[in-house]
């Protein structure tokens, strides 16, 4: 049952969700992001670069390719400060699609066992081999991606119930009013970019060394925008919400036959109906209360 | 201890604030009243730090807190209301008064560990109690966009008195409220709230202002146009024109 | 130094193109203050449409330019019942982010209408090369630029003189005070689209019949490019559009000339993250960003 093909979906679902829960902490503190791919991009190339020119053991490589992310992003919620709404979300999408553009000038190639390794421009960098170079089965790397997932899903429940959680929350309700409850946005924004460029990042180097090949035109804008729609559809109340956007594209839109060739054209569609009807998605935070509120209830009889 | 000196702001051609000298008393409260328009609101945003003066000066307790940011206000003990009324819509009521008493926890990595879930964590106590205070206890799970608009104003009070702050600025508490609404903030605020406290009142509801403030000032034109007790204030001949208009 | 100014014309003509697409936006963002990011697609479903037509039809460029205008404006107000008519008016992002979702959709449709990777598009200009001086600039590019001026004055002419137009500018100044003169803000709206679409697949057509064929990659470029121009002028600001095309088109010219397609890409998103995050309201704007802060923070 566990065939290969399935395993694959398997593992393309874990992997997104982390860029998916990237983007959606992010719209929880009330910053809409078109821009994750690119820290997904760049932990993607560090993270093998890593373990394929350096010959790094993977964890290093994954912390690596991770922390080079979240100080980019880091780097990039400084610069993004003064900036809100529309204007933050294009400078997102403008940062992103200039990593995208380096990444086709960046070529880095070492000779190993006389053949050229490394990434090459446009013609993008394979033979990101750590799996098969450590027998590493499709199931045992999926396992590993889960473990990854949950441990960023766990650490994301704690912050959740966390006074810092707590003001991520009140920054993305209204900002100007956290400050008034004297505190300054700055140091929350930045830790948030870090944190989210760092999830993302975690997905980027598993992701590379789960398809063996990248190039750069694998984190364009589309990408961006699926993680964000992924949260936007599922809801914002919750972990969960973006997981289940995940689930709804890549388990069951990619998988299912009659949906092949119109996936976007399904998924685009759901994402501008909830827009209209449900715009902080299935499980928003009313929705996450009344559910709270029915479980006590169920607890307690 | 509140003290305002020439304080003065422009908006583009707009001369909003001129040269204003207010001078707020501790222990008591003190109104803020003017027609539409005067400055009343300006100032209030300038004393908790929305925005800046263009000239003149602002001391707390001697302190000279010109220019100071909204978040720094906060933590000297200004704690305000909105006329808008601002709350954390998302949230619950409890958790709205919550997140008022985050930042009086010093900022360092304890801000990572969960906050008023078990029932003897202190915050939660002094939470629930602004929330009897304010007679909210028993919506404290509520969610807060589902509260009409007087609770709304009581749960804003809650929140800016939950930090026990110096000062407090209510910004037209009973705005948007019939008559009988209006009486019953008028005395949860002279009951409950006031006592053993500073209090600033911006309104323009002189029923709620003469129940309630020990002290006027009253703002025409961006300027001051008197000052004192509610007797002497409403009695000058400039007050009632600035609200009645010339004859 | 030859070389430079000689970029410059040309970035300068090929800047218009990108003045047109400018325009667009800004129109869309000054009436309804969001952004409209299915405007390169829907223009490219229109070019899809002209190419259709061109193929089983006729060869004439002004049938061709009919067909593209008319489906552009069919696909515009797909977009503005979905993303734009039926969300709150103060949910500005999530028109923004419900015209991107439309985007992916309209994408995969035109791969379906169309699969081939490039279609011919009728020249409507004939090629010659004139040369003045040192310089040299192609016909089709000096006939872009003047269609583009000629369309700018149509523009101007209709906002200014004529009572839809002014109805437009009052809409686009204060939403609540035109509707309680009596402005239905829904028709203006719809105005404002149909208007915007019109523009979008005169611009597309002119694009792209200098370039003769279009390309499944056009949508994107277009939006990109119409929203780098006008984000550099100053959203909301048509003379602000103007700058910014021609803006974008002089530094894209020179990157190309000295760096390549890839540096030149990358110069274009450069200067757009430069100057929102030193100059959000653009070359000209900047009175809009400041209104809007002020409004976000009236309490």
């Amino acid at each position: 049952m566990l065939n290969d093909y399935v395993l694959t979906i398997i593992s393309n679902i874990g992997m997104i969700s982390l860029i998916a829960l990237s983007a959606y902490l992010l719209l929880v503190t009330g910053q809409i992001s078109f821009g994750q791919q690119a820290f997904f991009g760049i932990s993607a190339y560090a993270g093998a670069i890593a373990t394929t020119l350096w010959g790094w053991p993977f964890w290093l490589a994954l912390i690596f390719g991770s922390g080079l992310a979240g100080l980019a992003a880091g780097l990039i919620g400084l610069l993004t400060l003064r900036i809100s709404g529309m204007y933050f979300s294009i400078a997102t999408l403008a940062f992103a699609e200039m990593i995208r553009l380096s990444l086709f000038k960046l070529t880095y190639q070492i000779e190993i066992d006389g053949e050229l390794v490394g990434p090459n421009g446009a013609e993008g960098f394979g033979e990101i081999r750590w799996i098969f170079d450590h027998d590493i089965s499709v199931m045992e790397y999926t396992l590993l991606i889960y473990g990854v997932l949950m441990l960023v899903l766990v650490g994301m429940v704690l912050l959740e119930r966390s006074r810092l959680g707590m003001i991520f929350r009140m920054l993305g309700s209204d900002a100007l009013l956290t400050r008034a409850q004297g505190l300054n946005p700055v140091r929350y924004k930045i830790t948030a970019a870090v944190i989210a460029g760092f999830i993302a990042g975690l997905g980027g180097t598993l992701y590379a060394h789960s398809f063996t090949y990248i190039e750069p035109q694998i984190f364009n804008v589309m990408l961006g925008v699926h993680s964000l729609a992924y949260g936007l559809i599922g809801g914002l109340g919750t972990v969960l919400g973006p997981l289940i956007g995940v689930a709804i594209d890549i388990g069951f839109l990619e998988s299912i036959r009659i949906f092949q060739g119109y996936r976007m054209i399904v998924f685009g569609g759901l994402v501008a109906v909830m827009l209209i009807f449900m715009p902080r998605g299935i499980l928003d935070e009313a929705r996450v209360y009344w559910i709270k509120a029915v479980a006590r209830r169920w607890f307690n009889a | 201890m509140l003290e305002l000196r020439s304080v003065s702001k422009v908006f583009g051609e707009l001369s909003a604030l001129h040269q204003v000298d207010l001078s707020i008393p501790p222990g008591r409260v003190s109104g803020l009243i003017g027609p539409n328009g005067s400055g009343k609101t300006t100032l209030v945003n300038i004393i908790t730090g929305i925005y800046a003066p263009d000239s003149g000066k602002i001391l707390f307790n001697g302190v000279d807190i010109t220019g100071s940011t909204a978040d720094q206000t906060t933590r000297f003990g200004i704690a305000r209301t909105f006329q808008n009324i601002r709350i954390f819509s998302r949230m619950t009521v409890l958790e709205n008064v919550l997140a008022a008493l985050i930042s009086l926890n010093d900022q360092s990595w304890r801000i990572l560990r969960g906050y008023a879930k078990s029932a003897d964590d202190p915050q939660l106590k002094i939470a629930l109690k602004a929330l009897e205070t304010v007679e909210l206890l028993n919506e404290a799970g509520v969610v807060a966009a589902e509260l009409p608009l007087p609770l709304r104003r009581r749960l804003e009070i809650a929140r800016a008195f939950v930090r026990d702050p110096e000062l407090l600025v209510l910004d037209e508490p009973a705005g948007g409220m019939t008559p009988t609404e209006t009486s019953t903030i008028a005395s949860l605020i002279r009951e409950r709230i006031a006592p053993g406290r500073t209090c600033l009142v911006i309104e323009h509801k002189m029923d709620l202002i003469s129940d309630v403030c020990q002290h006027l000032c009253v703002l025409n034109h961006g300027e001051k146009i008197a000052e004192g007790s509610p007797r002497n204030v409403l009695e000058q001949p400039q007050v009632i024109e600035a609200y009645l208009g010339r004859d | 130094m030859t070389d430079f100014v000689q970029n410059c014309i040309d970035g300068l003509m090929f800047g218009s193109g990108y003045a047109l697409l400018a325009l667009g936006f800004t129109l869309v963002f000054g009436v309804m203050k969001r952004l409209n990011l299915s405007f390169g697609p829907s223009i490219m479903l229109g070019a899809y449409a002209g190419t259709w037509v061109y193929l089983n039809f006729s060869d004439s460029a002004w049938l061709v330019a009919l067909a593209t205008v008319i489906a552009t404006v069919a696909v515009g107000i797909y977009v503005e019942r979905l993303c734009f008519r039926a969300i709150r008016r103060d949910s500005t992002i999530a028109s923004m982010v419900s015209s991107f979702a439309i985007w992916m959709q309209l994408e995969e449709v035109a791969m379906h209408l169309l699969p081939e990777r490039t279609y011919p598009f009728p020249a409507f200009f004939t090629t010659t090369t004139i040369e003045f001086g040192p310089f040299y600039a192609r016909s089709e590019h000096i006939t872009m630029l003047l269609l583009t001026l000629l369309l700018l004055v149509l523009l101007h002419v209709f906002l200014f003189r004529t009572r839809p137009g002014l109805a437009l500018r009052l809409v686009s100044d204060n939403p609540l005070a035109s509707a309680y003169m009596g402005i239905n803000n829904s028709s203006i709206l719809f105005l404002a689209f149909a208007l915007v679409s019109v523009l979008g697949g005169l611009a597309g057509f002119l694009i792209l019949s200098a370039d003769t064929q279009v390309t499944p990659f056009f949508g994107l470029w277009a939006t990109f490019k119409g929203l780098i121009a006008m984000m550099l002028g100053g959203m909301g600001s048509l003379p602000g559009a103007i700058l910014g095309g021609l803006l974008l088109g002089v530094v894209e010219a020179n990157a190309f000339w000295y760096g390549g397609a890839v540096i030149r890409d990358l110069s274009a998103y450069l200067l757009l993250f430069v100057m929102l995050i030193v100059r959000p309201g653009g070359l000209i704007g900047q009175k809009i960003v400041a209104k809007q802060r002020a409004a976000d923070e009236r309490v």
